[in-house]
């Protein structure tokens, strides 16, 4: 596998991310290959909102721990822009496990910043920065369990943000979560990558929150995942799900999607 | 956005119905009485001593038996015993299950190992750790003679013992604590930018803590099975077990009832202690599925 790391400034080095030819296979325990990627090819401009949409075991997931360094490719390179390194000013926000139980909120959204060993006192204003901006500053005390799920998610994209990340990889973050508060999220969201222009990632199984929040719409096809189609959503934003462009839109995705995601 | 719609209650409500109050004090109280009315009519008090006449040695801790001491000065050699055995034994059983835990080579090579002693009841090796410690005892092991004071009851061959029970399900408890901490969380850590070190530190070392106290609690309770045993062996000539042996012999009931009361409540009471401790330690766990 290669990284290369593009040093030189010039035009082709506005993307964040670039994928050419990358696949991967996976082997159960019997032995038998699982094509999880086959040929990606895919560049994200800095500062985009990329949206992927696909069916369960699409590799939806396993694209994006590519990206992020946590997994190997079998074949193809993955470009990342100068600097981009896991560990560093790469967030990553999942569905589930995405804060330690065993510290308070204010101390998970700390944890990147201990890492880096920055000062207490540093880390404590950062921290409560943060959780102001996510709307959980009265539950910096709490404990994980102690939160519901919309409260933990909110958490969980504090302690990215503290990371201070060019990208943020999102993997159906709002997945468990009841459509009152995934909207509230949403929301929370798309205002923070406006004030910030970071580039986002976002995994979802969800037509109206990919077309929400995309400025591009990528559809995977399974076994092996592959991009089978790609939507530029140009909608103003904010944007209505109920306006007629809006539900146009919906109905030409729903039409490309797989017959298994429904 | 509206923070905390739903903050989940913590509080457990702790349904304290009449049958667990009844529990806690008539149906003890009713024991004692039948207890009493029983053995004043059954009349061979060398047998089967009544209430009173054990309530009565529980009343005087400080009463020298046999020349052997007290129930109380026997009882706190007892306790000093397991302190120290098992203070030890959490000592290397919580490192060594950190440290399998973290080297999987290490774990393969050391864990057919302890799977082979741990079966072995730990009073099977008073005998070896009497000769082999012959009656040493810890302050002659730092080179004074005789210190004079309750330390000089604490044999070596004991604090062996006490270690050897302690020992295992502190490791054990340990290693499966590192061992199974969830993958998700290496993985958030090592995103949020931790090192080796770091991981450790911030992730193992709390992921395996509810676990660790898990086997310091068996671990403390077995210590305290194992004194009262080892104590009762021949070689001995100290301890709560070591008097409940001797006034058995001498057919004193009463003081054999006592003193099993004593060890009863003292096990109890290290249990509770431990448990206050876990649930400080760890009271992020409530509900962590």
């Amino acid at each position: 596998m290669n990284i290369v790391e593009a040093n030189i400034p010039d035009a082709a080095n506005r993307n964040a991310v670039a994928l050419c030819g990358v696949s991967k296979t996976f082997y159960s325990d019997a032995g038998m290959a699982i094509p999880a990627l086959g040929n990606i090819k895919l560049t994200v401009r800095q500062g985009e909102f990329l949206t992927l949409i696909g069916p369960t075991g699409c590799g939806k997931t396993t694209l994006l721990n590519i990206i992020a360094g946590l997994e190997h490719t079998d074949s193809g390179t993955l470009t990342l822009a100068d600097g981009l390194r896991i560990g560093r000013n790469i967030a990553c926000v999942f569905q589930h496990y995405t804060l330690f139980p065993w510290r308070t909120v204010a101390r998970n959204v700390e944890f990147g910043m201990q890492m880096r060993h920055h000062a207490r006192r540093e880390r404590k204003k950062q921290a409560k920065n943060l959780l102001e901006t996510v709307g959980l500053l009265d539950f910096a005390k709490a404990y994980p369990y102690e939160l519901s799920g919309g409260m933990r998610q909110r958490a969980a994209l504090a302690q990215a943000l503290a990371l201070e990340p060019k990208l943020l990889l999102m993997d159906e973050p709002f997945g468990a979560l009841d459509a009152a508060t995934r909207t509230e999220l949403q929301q929370m969201l798309i205002h923070l990558w406006q004030k910030t222009k970071l580039t986002v990632i976002f995994v979802t199984h969800n037509i109206d929150e990919a077309l929400l929040l995309g400025d591009r719409v990528l559809i995977l096809g399974d076994r092996p995942g592959r991009i089978i189609k790609e939507f530029n959503i140009n909608l103003s934003r904010p944007r209505e799900p109920k306006a007629k462009e809006f539900t146009e839109l919906f109905l030409q995705v729903r039409q490309s999607l797989p017959a298994s995601l429904d | 956005m509206a923070p905390g719609r739903k903050l989940h209650s913590e509080k457990v409500t702790h349904k304290k119905n009449i049958y667990v109050i009844l529990g806690w004090t008539a149906v003890p109280v009713l024991l004692l009485v039948i207890w009493q009315l029983a053995a004043v009519r059954f009349d061979q008090p060398w047998i089967f001593p009544p209430v009173s006449k054990v309530l009565i040695q529980l009343a005087h801790p400080l009463r020298d038996h046999f020349a052997s001491g007290s129930l109380l000065s026997n009882t706190a050699i007892s306790i000093l015993r397991v302190l120290i055995g098992f203070i030890l034994a959490a000592g290397v059983g919580v490192s060594l299950g950190l440290l399998l835990g973290a080297l999987p080579s290490l774990r393969g090579l050391v864990e057919p190992l302890v799977e082979i002693l741990r079966p072995l009841c730990p009073i099977a090796w008073l005998p070896f750790a009497i000769v082999v410690f012959k009656l040493k005892t810890l302050p002659q092991l730092f080179g004074w003679d005789f210190t004079h004071t309750i330390f000089d009851e604490v044999q070596l061959g004991m604090v062996f013992v006490l270690f050897v029970g302690g020992f295992f399900p502190i490791v054990t408890n340990t290693l499966d604590g590192v061992a199974g901490v969830r993958r998700n969380y290496l993985q958030l850590a090592r995103i949020l930018g931790a090192n080796r070190r770091q991981t450790f530190i911030h992730v193992y070392l709390p992921a395996a803590m509810p676990m660790v106290l898990t086997g310091l609690r068996q671990g403390i309770g077995l210590c305290w099975f194992v004194i009262i045993a080892a104590e009762m062996m021949t070689g001995t000539d100290s301890g709560i077990g070591y008097l409940l042996m001797y006034a058995a012999d001498m057919s004193a009931m009463d003081i054999v009832i006592a003193a099993m009361i004593i060890i009863s409540i003292n096990g109890a009471l290290l249990n509770y202690l431990m448990r206050g401790l876990m649930r400080t330690l760890v009271k992020w766990q409530k509900k962590e599925t």
